[in-house]
């Protein structure tokens, strides 16, 4: 089996053959060049049968780019690597590519979805944003980067969870579009951690038990008392550090926390639905991504959930998805009614006539 | 103090009274919010009254009703950025997005005083 980015021009004399030997590699061509015209990026893979004959497959691939911003705060910076080109040393810059690389991975090769919008959407990446900028963030079109304080945080990159958390943002934003306040903004955080976690876990293909769980692992220094940002296994139990605190998040909704910043805590409450996906996963064993992982893709690709869904509502999609995939009486749809039983959310049942009197 | 609690210090008179014995101190904080790891970090400044024109020229020169709101943004800063004097105070909510121009200046300025120690691991609950 060969793989190989084939460019343009032989692509175009692949297209232009008429043996019939050659048929198939020539329509694959054909649509690899369309694919090219419509800025989607396609991997054409060449290989020959036990006849020597030549087959061509055309698979879904990424399209990346990482851009420097040089330490400033204008994005998107200078491209310094692209798709296909080789690494160029700079860890950051490294880092983001491959991280873009596993996310893609994760939802093509899993749940069949072709970047973050479904149709091929190019992947792009600012490193090296602001002066020991203590961040990473989802602008609406691409994740951008900081490299941290040095004295609490290293650079963001180094986290692939990280990175897959940043692009879910984008595929929350092409699917769910969970309003980023509240509730449904602890679970649109809570859909990124789930994600960034899954493409880690995917890409160093550890089951449940093996997993971490952590997000953000290795982004702090060696300074702070702390392995990571957060844990879905455990949440509040991340870090504890003199100058950080304790790490905030509740694990249960008897623990939410209402307060006016962070848009009404979606980073601290996100811990509810984080820990009920874990016991979901936990429950199913094996592989997180394959049953619990997809059942929370159906959940936010499908036709219930709604914009402003609280975790009531979000719990019953997740039954809903679990239903329609593996049938209302499978072990699945057992798993996450525990799940959210443990973390204390009844899932919203259908609307009941009002009571009378 | 004996007499705090008497009608008669909640008139115009008593009120302007205790206004004037007041230290005339302007006070500028930022709260930080959001943020990947929804950590939240505050930088405070504090200035007398009378001194505070450099703090007092930076506060004028935001556009305090017009502050843009960003909804696209995901993990970005907030800044909540409240401005206290005797019988004023001012607040805006400004997205990392926003903080451009004077707000970026002013919470530059706040900033740079050194950051104050032991800051809640946790918001305070607004209800």
């Amino acid at each position: 089996m060969t793989h190989g980015i084939i460019p343009p021009y032989l692509l175009r004399r692949i297209s232009r053959l008429d043996d019939a030997k050659f048929a198939v590699a020539a329509h694959a061509a054909r649509v690899a060049l369309k694919h090219d015209r419509e800025f989607r990026s396609v991997r054409f893979d060449l290989s020959f049968d036990e006849n020597y004959d030549l087959v061509a497959t055309l698979v879904d691939a990424p399209d990346r780019t990482v851009s420097d911003a040089g330490s400033t705060e204008s994005l998107p910076g200078t491209v310094v690597r692209s798709e296909g080109d080789a690494p160029v040393g700079d860890a950051a810059v490294d880092e983001a590519y491959d991280g873009l690389g596993a996310t893609f991975a994760l939802y093509s090769e899993v749940y069949g979805r072709n970047s973050i919008d479904g149709a091929g959407l190019p992947l792009n990446a600012t490193v090296h944003y602001g002066d020991r900028y203590d961040n990473a963030f989802w602008d609406g079109e691409r994740m951008v980067f900081g490299d941290g304080d040095g004295e609490i945080f290293s650079r963001f990159t180094a986290s692939l969870s990280v990175i897959g958390h940043e692009l879910s943002h984008g595929v929350t934003q092409y699917s769910a579009s969970l309003v980023y306040r509240d509730q449904s903004g602890a679970l649109n955080e809570s859909v990124s951690d789930v994600f960034g976690a899954l493409v880690e876990q995917h890409s160093r293909n550890e089951s449940v038990g093996d997993a971490s769980w952590l997000i953000g692992e290795g982004i702090f220094t060696d300074e702070v008392e702390g392995s990571a940002l957060r844990s879905l296994k455990a949440p509040g139990t991340a870090y504890d550090d003199d100058i950080l605190g304790k790490d905030p998040q509740p694990a249960h909704f008897d623990d939410f926390v209402y307060t006016d910043e962070d848009g009404g805590g979606v980073h601290l409450n996100s811990g509810i639905p984080n820990r009920a996906f874990y016991l979901v996963a936990e429950a199913l064993g094996g592989n997180a991504w394959d049953r619990a992982g997809q059942i929370w893709y159906d959940t936010i690709t499908g036709p219930i959930l709604t914009a402003r869904a609280d975790f009531s509502a979000f719990a019953a999609a997740t039954l809903d998805a679990a239903g329609s995939r593996y049938g209302s009486r499978s072990a699945e749809v057992s798993a996450v009614r525990a799940g959210w039983a443990g973390v204390g959310i009844r899932p919203a049942s259908a609307p009941r006539p009002a009571k009378i009197g | 103090m004996g007499r705090s609690r008497d009608q008669a210090s909640f008139s115009p008179q008593a009120r302007e009274d205790r206004l004037i014995n007041m230290p005339a101190v302007l006070t500028i904080t930022v709260a930080r919010s959001g943020g990947f790891a929804g950590i939240t970090r505050r930088w405070s400044v504090s200035a007398a009254l009378d001194e505070a024109d450099e703090l007092i020229e930076l506060v004028d020169a935001c556009p305090w009703p017009r502050v843009a709101k960003d909804e696209v943004s995901r993990d970005r800063f907030v800044y909540v950025i409240t401005v206290r004097a005797p019988r004023k105070r001012r607040s805006a909510t400004v997205p990392e997005s926003a903080l451009t121009g004077p707000w970026k200046t002013l919470v530059n300025r706040v900033q740079e005083e050194p950051a104050e120690p032991a800051a809640p691991p946790t918001p305070p609950p607004s209800r």
